[in-house]
């Protein structure tokens, strides 16, 4: 066995998916969110095959038309139909929002570890760099890069990582100085692994799950500020449906039709709040210790 | 000695603070410049001539290096002069001081209703840890705090003031006169504190179950201390700088949410400034609006930083 293929200990693979099982089970709560977020990331999936119209067509006859058999949900006032509107709207805000979320954990966690592994001036400089950006608020950075690139989903992706980067620099960087000072990082630097395998390959396995953790959580975040800021119009452009868009759309009608808004706002909380209940149940699950109670 | 440590403390952050607000000033300043066609066009929209354009560029000193106008408008900046609005025509400290009053009851407000509701419904759930109050807390705030406040408020929007009338459905009320302020900032409000209500919520119960455990609650507890005593002096004091710490990060969560809420109910507030200086490429109005969030962010986490000394002594020896 070689220098390099010194790992932390880990536990079995069976068993550790068998644990969760049984977490989960004891659990009712998680259960509900990770079914939850399942039907979710299905309906964004299949949706385009389970919604009964084209989310863009205009039907004259079919204006503000009240829910019946042929519109589930009823349709707006272009007479588009509020489900396939809501399905395909719901794969723009989870693609953004786990997009988001990704790329902020592989550059946050990359820019993380090599400024903790490294140290010196560059780590003090790019951890003070994460704080301050740490006090803006996410949608005002978001307001910011959205005008200065233009509205649109890839943009908005770009807004929302750049907000979650800093926070995956703190979370990786503290990682990173924990583990840094064990003995198998040590050992493999005294038998000449290079920098950059010990980055690799003992120090990324160690800050990975916890990344992934707290990515989780982070993803009911991003819902959160896609949903606002294509509610204020810098997100998914009209006619092309998401759930904020489709808020703004209806808010002229609120008294006579409540129900355009209403249906996009429930697709909303029920995303959020499954997305929560997961991330919150996996954070438990992961690491015990942050909160017993 | 002590004193000394805490001014080096405050003035080591205060300048922390300059050189952020400076950071953010850069990037504003870069981020209008990248947009595509400048405020001289923005402002002339397709009709003037060409010629016209290249006058009013002069004027604004747009045709300068980039290096010439970053300093000219750094130096308006520390001047404390906002330039005028390009599509308003009025100075732009005017109009944000005109919506000031409305954004800051919105933001107040929500501030005090999530404190009013979240730090005593968490100390509940924390003394009375695994009975139903607990249990009802707990899931409220896992559900609650991520809601969009914006989303928060249309809910409350469709029973409370369409169907009901109780509320205004649109507006912010008279500038002048606090009741009609107050009265048309309760559903905004509420919109902003229940989200933060549950999240304080949350984090005031685990506090409290972890004071609880310590060795200075079991010896007051050894030495015949009522538990009122024990809840009001010793768990509650230190419970203090968690939910501090809490309030001024929320207090700047609540402030880029506060932009949604204001549109929902078509407040005239920052909301709006923003909104309009985004859809009129009003690029001076939305620097500055843009600013004053940053410097507020930055007052706060200042303000919170002073709180903290003076809640818990045992900070200023550590920092």
């Amino acid at each position: 066995m070689s220098a390099a293929d010194i790992h932390s200990p880990s536990i079995p693979v069976q068993s550790r998916s068998r644990r969760a099982l049984r977490a989960a089970l004891g659990n009712p709560l998680a259960l509900i969110g990770a079914i939850g977020c399942g039907l979710l990331v299905l309906l964004a999936c299949f949706g385009p095959w389970l919604a009964p119209y084209n989310p863009l067509d205009q039907s004259i006859l079919a204006r503000f038309a009240p829910a019946s058999a042929s519109h589930w949900l009823g349709a707006d006032g272009y007479g588009r139909d509020t489900l396939s509107r809501i399905l395909y709207a719901s794969r723009a805000s989870l693609v953004i929002s786990i997009a988001s979320v990704v790329a902020g954990v592989v550059i946050g966690v990359a820019i993380g570890i090599v400024s903790a592994y490294r140290g010196g001036i560059i780590d003090a400089i790019v951890s003070e760099l994460a704080n301050m950006l740490l006090a803006f608020p996410t949608v005002v950075v978001g307001i910011l890069v959205l005008v200065a690139l233009g509205p649109g989903a890839q943009n908005v992706v770009i807004a929302l990582a750049l907000s979650f980067i800093p926070r995956f620099i703190r979370l990786a960087r503290a990682e990173t100085l924990a583990v840094k000072e064990r003995t198998f990082v040590e050992a493999a630097r005294v038998t000449g692994v290079t920098d950059r395998q010990i980055m690799v390959r003992h120090i990324l396995p160690n800050v990975i799950g916890t990344a992934i953790v707290s990515g989780a959580l982070w993803t009911a975040t991003a819902l959160r500020a896609e949903a606002t800021l294509s509610f204020l119009g810098l997100g998914v452009q009209l006619p092309y449906p998401s759930w904020g868009n489709m808020i703004s759309d209806g808010m002229p009608y609120i008294f006579s039709n409540p129900e355009l808004v209403v249906y996009p706002c429930l697709a909303i909380v029920f995303a959020v709040v499954f997305f929560n209940i997961l991330g919150d149940a996996l954070r438990d699950y992961f690491d015990p210790h942050t909160d017993q109670h | 000695m002590l004193a000394q440590a805490t001014s080096i403390m405050l003035v080591k952050r205060a300048l922390r603070g300059v050189f952020t607000l400076w950071l953010a000033v850069t990037l504003v300043f870069l981020a209008l410049r990248t947009i595509p066609g400048d405020a001289a066009d923005a402002l002339m929209g397709q009709q003037m001539s060409a010629e016209g354009v290249a006058l009013l560029r002069r004027q604004m000193g747009l045709d300068q290096p980039l290096l010439i106008q970053y300093f000219a408008f750094m130096g308006d900046i520390v001047r404390g002069d906002l330039g005028l609005s390009l599509a308003l025509g009025k100075p732009v400290s005017e109009l944000i001081l005109q919506v000031a009053p409305f954004t800051a009851t919105v933001v107040i407000g929500a501030l005090l209703i999530g404190t009013v509701i979240g730090v005593p419904l968490g100390m509940i759930a924390g003394r009375r840890q695994n009975t139903w109050i607990d249990a009802v807390a707990r899931l409220v705030s896992l559900t609650g705090l991520v809601i969009p406040g914006f989303v928060i408020g249309i809910l409350l929007m469709i029973p409370f003031a369409v169907w009901l009338g109780w509320f205004p459905v649109v507006g912010g009320g008279n500038a002048d006169d606090l009741t009609s302020l107050l009265y048309f900032a309760i559903l905004p409000a509420l919109a902003g504190g229940l989200g933060m209500a549950a999240y304080l919520t949350r984090l005031t119960r685990s506090v409290v179950l972890d004071l609880i455990r310590e060795d200075f609650v079991r010896t007051a507890r050894a030495k015949g201390v009522s538990e009122r005593a024990i809840f009001y002096r010793h768990i509650l004091r230190n419970a203090l700088v968690p939910i501090v710490t809490f309030l001024g990060l929320y207090a700047i969560v609540m402030i880029g949410d506060s932009i949604a809420i204001e549109i929902v109910f078509s407040r005239p507030g920052f909301g709006r400034l923003i909104m309009g200086g985004i859809a009129q490429r009003d690029y001076t109005l939305l620097q500055s609006v843009l600013l004053v969030y940053v410097l507020t962010a930055i007052v706060i986490n200042f303000a919170v930083d002073l709180l903290y000394s003076w809640i818990d002594p045992r900070i200023r020896l550590t920092a």
